[in-house]
């Protein structure tokens, strides 16, 4: 009980004496894709996307931080792939998929600050990242099956016994007609992690480069930077 | 205080961005299918929602035979489905040679524009075989 009410008495004291920063900032994700279907990975990707944030720190360095993205994922993939599937039959397949979907999400994450000298400071954090996709358009998505009846083995591919070619051309955003309650249901959780290098210009002012990681889509490696806005420190 | 109106703008923005819906517009669509051989059942579902029998949900329309294995439909301007598919059976065919082929394309009526194709391919002899496309239209003004 003890430890507990001291725990509670030193957070309160932190939360007096934080400091209360806000930021926003631009970023790029290099994203490999993982294929579910071969478990290999797949071509990179990329998105773009925007932040806006907030941030406690507390005064053990301490950090709490809240972060609103809206992210453009513009997605392509390429796969080749043959497998043997019901009755020994032997299925091959092309696809080439380009599209775009856009996301807003919201970054919950927890870390500390460690000072380099008075103008550097790095910081670490881990949390979650909430998505919510808000359209998804499939600008050409092509897809060739051939199916081959004796089986994977000794394949002559210039032969298949049954060839399927389906092709989309600028295929709607068919998640605008869903209200904000279906989008939030089809909302997802992701773990994620950063690491910030902060330079103070000023009093109020630092720029950062930020590092990140997620697994969204797919292995998503985050690059950011922006500006970071400090309130006056609250020292009563 | 600043913390309060920090938290408000968030949340304000978060729900104006993602509640925002688009207009639906629902512009003429062409399907014209052409096969060297015969197709049963070719059909179109103005839903790709799976049915009964492994068939969409809903009431169909069949594709217009004109003859020399060709078809064609005409999805009229104004539509509000997102989604459309195509079903039929390509029948045995127990040919020894050649192959039978079933080309579906799907464009903008006035514009021209491709929504999607599927070609199929069948070495002859060959069992019954299913077509089933799906295809959605943009319905929406960006």
């Amino acid at each position: 009980m003890r430890i507990l009410i001291l725990f509670i008495f030193s957070l309160i004291k932190s939360i007096c004496f934080g400091q209360l920063n806000v930021s926003s900032g631009y970023g790029h994700s290099f994203i490999k894709i993982i294929d579910n279907e071969n478990e290999n990975l797949i071509d990179w990707n990329h998105s773009n996307r925007w932040r806006v944030g907030t941030e406690y720190v507390f005064k053990n360095k301490l950090t709490f931080s809240l972060g609103l993205n809206k992210e453009v994922f513009n997605q392509h993939s390429k796969t080749q792939e043959s497998r043997t599937y019901s009755l020994e039959d032997c299925l091959h397949t092309e696809t080439y998929f380009r599209g775009k979907t856009k996301t807003i999400s919201l970054d919950l994450k927890f870390g500390y600050q460690w000072t380099i000298n008075e103008k550097s400071s790095i910081t670490s954090k881990i949390g979650v990242i909430s998505f919510i996709t808000t359209s998804h358009e499939i600008s050409n998505g092509y897809k060739r099956e051939e199916v081959f009846y004796n089986g994977c083995e000794n394949v002559d591919y210039s032969q298949p016994d049954l060839v399927t070619e389906t092709f989309h051309s600028n295929n709607p955003d068919y998640t605008t007609n869903q209200n904000f309650f279906d989008k939030i249901k089809n909302m997802y959780l992701a773990p994620i992690a950063s690491v910030d290098y902060r330079y103070s210009l000023n009093k109020n002012f630092k720029p950062y480069i930020s590092f990140g990681y997620t697994l969204v889509v797919g292995h998503n490696i985050r690059l950011g930077l922006g500006i970071i806005y400090t309130f006056k420190k609250n020292e009563k | 205080m600043k913390n309060k109106l920090v938290f408000i703008s968030i949340i304000t923005a978060l729900f104006t961005t993602s509640s925002c819906k688009k207009d639906l517009t629902g512009n003429a669509i062409t399907i014209e299918a052409n096969t060297n051989d015969t197709v049963t059942y070719f059909r179109i579902y103005k839903s790709c929602e799976p049915g009964p029998n492994f068939l969409p949900q809903g009431s169909f329309n069949n594709l217009n035979y004109l003859g020399n294995g060709n078809y064609n439909y005409e999805i009229e301007k104004g539509y509000e489905e997102t989604c459309f598919t195509i079903t039929g059976t390509i029948p045995e065919n127990n040919d020894s040679t050649g192959k039978t082929t079933v080309n579906i394309d799907v464009f903008y009526t006035e514009e021209g524009n491709v929504v999607g194709f599927q070609d199929i391919e069948l070495k002859r002899p060959h069992d019954e075989q299913y077509i089933r496309y799906e295809f959605r239209p943009d319905t929406y003004i960006e």
